[in-house]
């Protein structure tokens, strides 16, 4: 008997977030036969479940002058203008239904007094366009999850972990996953398979993102030598709290506790001083990558407040102590009722934030039906890497999960439906079990994975941060090569089943180290300064590098780079190999 | 200068090896301020790689993924700080438990039928590595 369970499918969905589940729905409603991989449970991990309340979508609930049309024109500016045009139409347009779909799962929208959909306006919106969700993502989740529940013919495959995609000749043929309940491992069989585990903001040491994010399926696409784009946009999400330790790393949102329709704060440095450059009067706030930049230069600078951030003070906020509580509720910007368990209260005292590593902006290259380069690879959500460019406004994020998580689903599903089953590569299967069984050992002199990806989250800090240069991104690159040539190998897990969190870190930091090679190599190639990479050695945007930045990792596991034209409106998307 | 610390008592219990759960007692140095969750990352980091726990976290109490039995109450172990010189007992926060404190939330979805009749079949529900090198550091 096979030491290991076999599952045939028609579409093999990997990641049980917002565009995985979505994608499920959608693969369902086709007539496929889907199996779903969850590194957690769902709603209970990922990154769609931590993420805050804003869903972006142009449905001028709130300001009926809001169209589609100038929704497009912000993100397409705000991104810098390299996202392909022809996914931000797909996201601006279609995001509106999604959002209804979702009301209609079980999702709850905030309304305002009169039953209407309340809208919020965050920077970089020329009208009110966030949608606020009850119980942040948790509350999305749990939505989409009941509508998960309704539909039997999906099957959901909790605490699984996707460890690597099986090919059938050039096109994918299934994966190899391992159940962290019991250590035993599953082969799907699958006609299509859909990429939707988020991104990579583990490879970083402050990150307001959970420690699943750690790649995985960025690293299951290079291995197969799916074409990437853009990997060096990392973005960074300007206000994360420094203090206190218990929540060190949670996302407040700045655009809610200092827009001056909401809460009115202000930001200052540790001398007491407002330090935030002016903008266009209707954005009132600086959008992200403006915005973390100048909170990092007070901080780099010395002007930092006491836990190496900068202050959110509301004490002057022209709003009444009544008004601030309705508004922290309406909006949900910041865990109020913890962070005063924990001793701090807002309303009464300034908070201390900074930027951490919040999304990742870059990622597998996909056209409009969500495809990947290679055939029967669909890619959905975050760990895509070419829909909102440099930069991403606030609420993108969550509206691309159902956008084109619905889109994965429905073209996996054509295509499952026209192709006949993959063959199963037995030797790849057997070099996979003999990996999974490498990683288990109790060596001596053995290096802990854990060990090894504290290390790799600092060096990332310290070179791939927000002040890159060719020195210094040269030295990341040297340590990341030796951690993965000379490291990786004596690493081991110390094993005992079930649920062996240093075996899922074991294979979690093998990933962050092809990831770190190729977010590192990308970052090194786009010699230039654009959103959110920023490089002292070249510190502007320039019009040559107004183009992707693409890469593809060889069988070797050495990557080659090159440029791409970012898609004007209306033209076909060939995804072209590196 | 004496160095502070929280005194963390542990149910562990592993179902596939253990007939009766057990206390094991942890003390993690006070170097920073702590919360259950913030505790039970030292010890998987620092003693014992073998601590089961669900490591996730939104940060903002809402997510439930670090949901524990702290002194006989179930609370939010992301949210909940934990003083210096405390002494705490951790167990489950249900009977579902996986490994230690890692337990099975309810609510999801079924367990595929097709893992479940697989899984009957107890001599291979555990793959054990035959690796002649394996063995347990603990």
């Amino acid at each position: 008997m096979a030491p290991y369970l076999s599952v045939q499918t028609d579409v093999l969905i990997i990641g049980g977030g917002g565009a995985g589940v979505r994608a499920a729905i959608a693969a369902d409603d086709a007539g496929a036969r889907v199996a779903m991989l969850v590194k957690g449970q769902v709603a209970h991990s990922g990154l769609t479940a931590m993420a805050c309340p804003s869903y972006q979508a142009a449905a001028a609930f709130e300001e009926p002058e809001d169209t589609a049309e100038i929704a497009f024109a912000d993100v397409t500016k705000e991104g810098r203008y390299l996202g392909d045009e022809n996914l931000i139409k797909a996201l601006v347009e279609e995001a509106t239904a999604r959002a209804l779909e979702m009301e209609a799962y079980g999702v709850k929208l905030t309304k305002t007094a009169e039953g209407r959909t309340f809208q919020v306006i965050h920077p970089g919106q020329s009208f009110a366009r966030n949608l606020v969700i009850r119980g942040c993502g948790y509350g999305m989740m749990f939505g989409l999850r009941r509508e998960l529940l309704r539909r039997p013919g999906i099957q959901t495959f909790e605490d699984f972990i996707a460890t690597s995609l099986l090919m059938d000749g050039e096109r994918v043929a299934g994966a190899v996953a391992v159940n962290l309940r019991t250590a035993g491992v599953v082969v799907f069989q699958a006609k299509a398979v859909v990429i939707a585990t988020g991104g990579y903001e583990e490879l970083m040491e402050f990150t307001d993102t959970e420690p699943g994010a750690s790649g995985d399926g960025t690293a299951l696409g290079l291995r197969v030598g799916a074409s990437m784009v853009d990997l060096e946009m990392m973005l960074f999400y300007p206000t994360c709290l420094v203090w206190p330790d218990e929540v060190k790393g949670t996302l407040v949102q700045y655009e809610g506790l200092m827009g001056p329709r909401y809460l009115a704060g202000k930001m200052v440095n540790g001398l007491g001083k407002e330090f935030l450059p002016k903008v266009e009067e209707r954005y009132a706030l600086p959008v992200r990558d403006i915005m973390m930049k100048a909170v990092f230069k007070e901080i780099d600078e010395g002007r930092g407040s006491p836990h190496g951030g900068v202050f959110i003070d509301l004490r002057d906020s022209p709003r009444s102590q009544k008004e601030l509580f309705e508004l922290l509720h309406t909006l949900d910007s910041l865990p109020y009722t913890e962070l005063r368990d924990l001793g701090v209260d807002i309303t009464k005292e300034p908070i201390e934030v900074k930027p951490g590593t919040h999304y990742c902006l870059g990622g597998i290259r996909i056209n409009e039906r969500t495809e990947s380069s290679v055939p029967g690879l669909f890619a959905a959500g975050e760990v895509s890497g070419n829909v909102h460019g440099a930069n991403r406004t606030s609420g993108n994020a969550l509206a691309e999960t159902q956008v084109f998580g619905r889109r994965a689903g429905i073209y996996a599903a054509e295509y499952a439906a026209a192709m006949s089953q993959p063959s199963i590569d037995q030797d790849a299967v057997n070099r996979e079990l003999k990996r999974l069984d490498a990683v288990v050992a109790d060596t001596p002199g053995a290096i802990r994975p854990v060990e090894l990806r504290k290390r790799l989250q600092h060096t990332m800090q310290l070179f791939m941060a927000h002040r890159r240069d060719e020195a210094g991104m040269t030295e990341c690159l040297r340590v990341i090569q030796q951690m993965r040539d000379h490291e990786l190998p004596l690493t081991r897990a110390a094993f005992k089943p079930p649920f062996a969190l240093e075996w899922q870190d074991a294979l979690e930091v093998a990933n962050m180290l092809d990831v770190a090679n190729a977010v590192v190599q990308s970052a090194l190639f786009r010699k230039e300064s654009r959103g959110h990479h920023f490089r002292t050695d070249f510190p502007t945007p320039l019009p040559e590098w107004l183009c992707h930045t693409t890469l593809r990792q060889g069988d070797d596991g050495n990557v080659s780079l090159g440029t791409a034209p970012v898609i004007p409106l209306e033209q076909r998307a060939e995804v072209t190999v590196a | 200068m004496i160095e502070e610390s929280v005194t963390v008592h542990v149910e562990r219990f592993n179902p596939e090896l253990d007939t009766a759960s057990h206390w094991q007692t942890f003390e993690v140095p006070y170097t920073q301020r702590h919360s259950v969750l913030t505790l039970l990352h030292y010890i998987y980091e620092q003693f014992d790689p073998t601590l089961g726990y669900r490591n996730y976290t939104c940060g903002r109490g809402i997510c439930d993924s670090c949901r524990v039995n702290l002194d006989g109450k179930v609370r939010k172990g992301c949210a909940t700080p934990i003083a210096a010189g405390s002494e705490i007992r951790l167990r489950p926060c249900s009977k579902a438990v996986i490994k230690d404190l890692a337990t099975v939330l309810p609510g999801g979805p079924a367990e595929p039928a097709v893992l479940q009749q697989w899984m009957a079949d107890a001599s291979i529900r555990n793959r054990v590595p035959t690796s002649s090198e394996s063995g347990d550091r603990a």
